[in-house]
């Protein structure tokens, strides 16, 4: 059993946790909580011939009241990145984050997910720029808590990149 | 210089082109190894080059450089030492300072709070019922105090990589296996780094989260370099417990560090540290001290204990009783009362007369098997036993009471005067040890002596006028005086008879007196003669309350 941990991260209120819940719990709910510091889960998984124990550190929404500790990324083997679609500004959030990553792990393989698919009527990030991330070779998944949408995908395949990296 | 040779009109190859192909190498490679063999320190040069780029690959290549180099790392610093141990000190100095400073501080902390822990419970009962269990149990009273104190269990024991916060190792007491110890392993970790970061300012560089509590629940941590130990117990244990917990984080360094450094994730090759975790996971419980075997014991001695005491105490009561009974008998003197190896002692003085104490001592229930009496004997003078022998030495007399009262000892009724006197000489030998009353007491003569005393003193013998001589009725009343007289001097030798004549108060008063005269003569001299041993005296009174012609007598006691 390999473990590997994660660091799920984003603007407040982009769905990191519902996201989670989904993936781990099969579960969502409309209700809002926010975050406060980081909570984590587990997931295992099963990443080719290798089974992984996923450690998810679901880390608070970055807002006026909470930054990101660089002290939680640490030691992570990847992250997931999460966007709102309806929401341009956390796309902004979400760049800074990977800046962070960057400094902080260095290069580790990590996800952008512009969550909240189910609402795209709502979407404010256009399809020009997500195509813009991904000629910059940004790993991009779009996803949606509500309806399991390529959650369980998100966390594989980045799984798949962290073992895939180890080697 | 390339040398051709022909050979039939080809040209043959030179030696320089000859060396390349045998050897690979070009003369200019060549030259440059012909430079390094002869010139040391070219090569040295060289070397020094690439030795860096080469230190840095075998690391990246996981060769065992560091223990190639390790016997000359120490030589060498074994030599430095040797040779300068300021050098090292110096160097050592930033990161010496700061871990003295903190072992010194934990040191402390642990005193203290030992000490508090000793104070706090200093007067308390609970220290007293320790007494009582170290008393009644094989264990010392430290033993117990400790026993007490320090009761607690390791639950859990996490190794968890300090990088990454991922779980590399646990160990569970018992049937406490965690499903999510990955998930507390990186919340604990999580928790680390929220503490660091929130109170950055007020913490040193390695300063770190070593303790969380909740109720009896308590985790100790402790960081190494590359890893976190987290010991999940409950209770209380003693701060000597985090050394066993540090050592163990140590060794743990010591032998798979570079392991740690690497860590990747996979746990599987940490499979061995898991005795070493287990090592963490002591337990001191509080000894039930088991009472019963100590309980029936004593309660055992309690019950014999207090039989015996019960009848020691029933004894000496009843001894006690005796005693102050028997010192009551009189004629009894209790010197000396004990008791020694079980029988009682009684030593004291006993009068002859004095009841039997024996009887006494069975009325009393004494086991007199058990008792052993040493009497010596004296005389009372209890008056009782003194009235006793005067009643044994003097001749038997109904008529006589003889009795104590205010210290004397009064002899009451009528006795004749032999036995009176024999009293009387008894008593006197006596003197100084009591004294005698006969004031009660009469002879039994003195009644008679009283009657004769009252008969002389009741006769008047009357004469007729002119007649002075005594005649043969008078005589007989003057014999019937005389015989009275002579008996009662036989009791009362010093007595006076009186006689005394009235004279007539008829006629001529000058004879009257003549012939009272002449009676009064008469009278003496007959009484003279018959009497001569006793006292007499006559006289004529005047007085005729006496009577006319009247002769009266009148016998006085001369005291």
């Amino acid at each position: 059993m390999i473990k590997k941990k994660i660091c799920v991260l984003g603007a407040f209120a982009v769905g990191k946790t519902s996201l989670i819940e989904r993936y781990v719990n099969s579960v969502f709910s409309d209700k809002y909580h926010t975050t406060i510091g980081v909570k984590t889960d587990q997931k295992d998984v099963k990443s080719g011939d290798k089974d992984v124990r996923l450690i998810i550190w679901d880390i608070n929404g970055e807002d006026d009241y909470q930054k990101v500790k660089p002290s939680y990324l640490t030691g992570a083997s990847g992250a997931l990145i999460i966007a709102d679609g309806t929401r341009k500004d956390s796309l902004a959030v979400a760049m800074e984050m990977m800046e962070l990553i960057k400094t902080t792990i260095g290069e580790k393989p990590f996800f952008l997910l512009i969550n909240k698919s189910d609402l795209r009527q709502d979407w404010e990030i256009t399809r020009e720029e997500i195509e813009d991330l991904k000629d910059n070779k940004i790993n991009i998944l779009i996803t949606s808590a509500k309806t399991g949408d390529n959650v369980e995908k998100a966390f594989t395949e980045l799984t798949g990149s962290i073992i895939e990296n180890d080697l | 210089m390339e040398e051709h040779t022909e050979n039939n009109g080809q040209q043959l190859p030179s030696m320089d082109e000859l060396r390349e192909l045998i050897l690979g190498l070009n003369p200019d490679e060549l030259n440059k190894l012909r430079q390094w063999l002869r010139d040391r320190n070219s090569f040295s040069e060289e070397i020094a080059n690439i030795l860096p780029a080469s230190v840095i690959k075998s690391i990246e290549l996981s060769l065992p450089l560091g223990e190639a180099l390790m016997p000359i790392i120490e030589e060498s610093i074994f030599a430095s030492v040797q040779n300068n141990p300021k050098a090292l000190a110096d160097a050592l100095f930033p990161i010496m300072g700061p871990a003295i400073r903190k072992s010194i501080s934990d040191t402390f902390r642990s005193l203290i709070e030992s000490l508090n822990r000793t104070l706090e419970n200093q007067f308390s009962p609970q220290r007293i019922k320790w007494r009582l269990q170290s008393f009644f149990s094989s264990k010392s009273y430290a033993e117990i105090v400790l026993l007490n104190s320090v009761s607690f269990t390791v639950k859990h024991v996490f190794l968890i990589h300090k990088e990454t916060g991922l779980l590399i190792q646990d160990y569970s007491a018992g049937d406490n296996a965690l499903e999510s110890a990955d998930m507390i392993s990186s919340m604990l970790t999580a928790v680390q780094d929220f503490v660091k970061d929130s109170f950055a300012n007020e913490l040193e560089k390695d300063d770190h989260l070593n303790a969380i509590r909740l109720n009896d629940l308590n985790v100790w941590i402790e960081e190494g370099p590359y890893a976190i130990l987290a010991v999940v117990f409950d209770g209380n244990a003693p701060e000597t417990i985090r050394e066993t917990f540090k050592e163990t984080l140590e060794n743990i360094h010591l032998k798979f560090g570079r392991l740690l450094k690497e860590f990747n994730g996979n746990s599987d090759s940490f499979t061995m540290l898991k005795s070493h975790l287990k090592a963490c996971a002591v337990e001191q419980k509080k000894q039930k001290t088991n009472y019963k075997k100590p309980l029936i014991i004593f309660s055992i001695i309690v019950i014999l204990s207090g039989i015996w005491a019960g009848f020691t105490i029933r004894d000496n009561i009843r001894w006690n009783k005796f005693i102050d009974q028997l010192s009551q008998q009189p004629g009894v003197v209790i010197i000396n009362s004990e008791k020694k190896s079980g029988k009682y002692y009684l030593r004291g003085m006993k009068d002859v007369l004095a009841g039997n104490y024996y009887d006494l001592a069975l009325k009393n229930k004494i086991d007199t098997a058990k008792t052993v009496f040493k009497w010596s004997n004296y005389i009372s003078l209890e008056n009782s036993f003194i009235i006793v022998r005067i009643k044994r030495y003097l001749p038997e007399n109904q008529k006589v009471n003889i009795f104590s009262s205010g210290g004397k000892i009064y002899f009451e009724g009528e006795a004749s005067s032999k036995w009176i006197e024999a009293a009387k000489e008894y008593t006197g030998a006596q003197r100084g040890y009591f004294t005698a009353d006969f004031s009660k007491l009469k002879n039994s003569i003195s009644d008679s002596l009283q009657k004769i005393e009252s008969a002389i003193n009741n006769t008047s013998i009357v004469y007729k006028r002119g007649i002075y001589k005594i005649d043969s009725v008078m005589a007989k009343e003057f014999d019937r005086i005389i015989s009275l007289t002579r008996f009662y001097h036989k009791y009362k030798s010093d007595i006076l008879l009186k006689y005394m004549v009235t004279p007539d108060s008829k006629g001529d008063s000058t004879i009257n007196i003549v012939f009272a005269k002449y009676r009064l003569k008469t009278a003496g001299k007959y009484l003279k003669r018959n009497m001569p041993e006793i006292e007499i005296k006559g006289i004529i009174n005047y007085n005729s309350e006496y009577g006319h012609r009247t002769l009266i007598f009148n016998l006085k006691k001369n005291d």
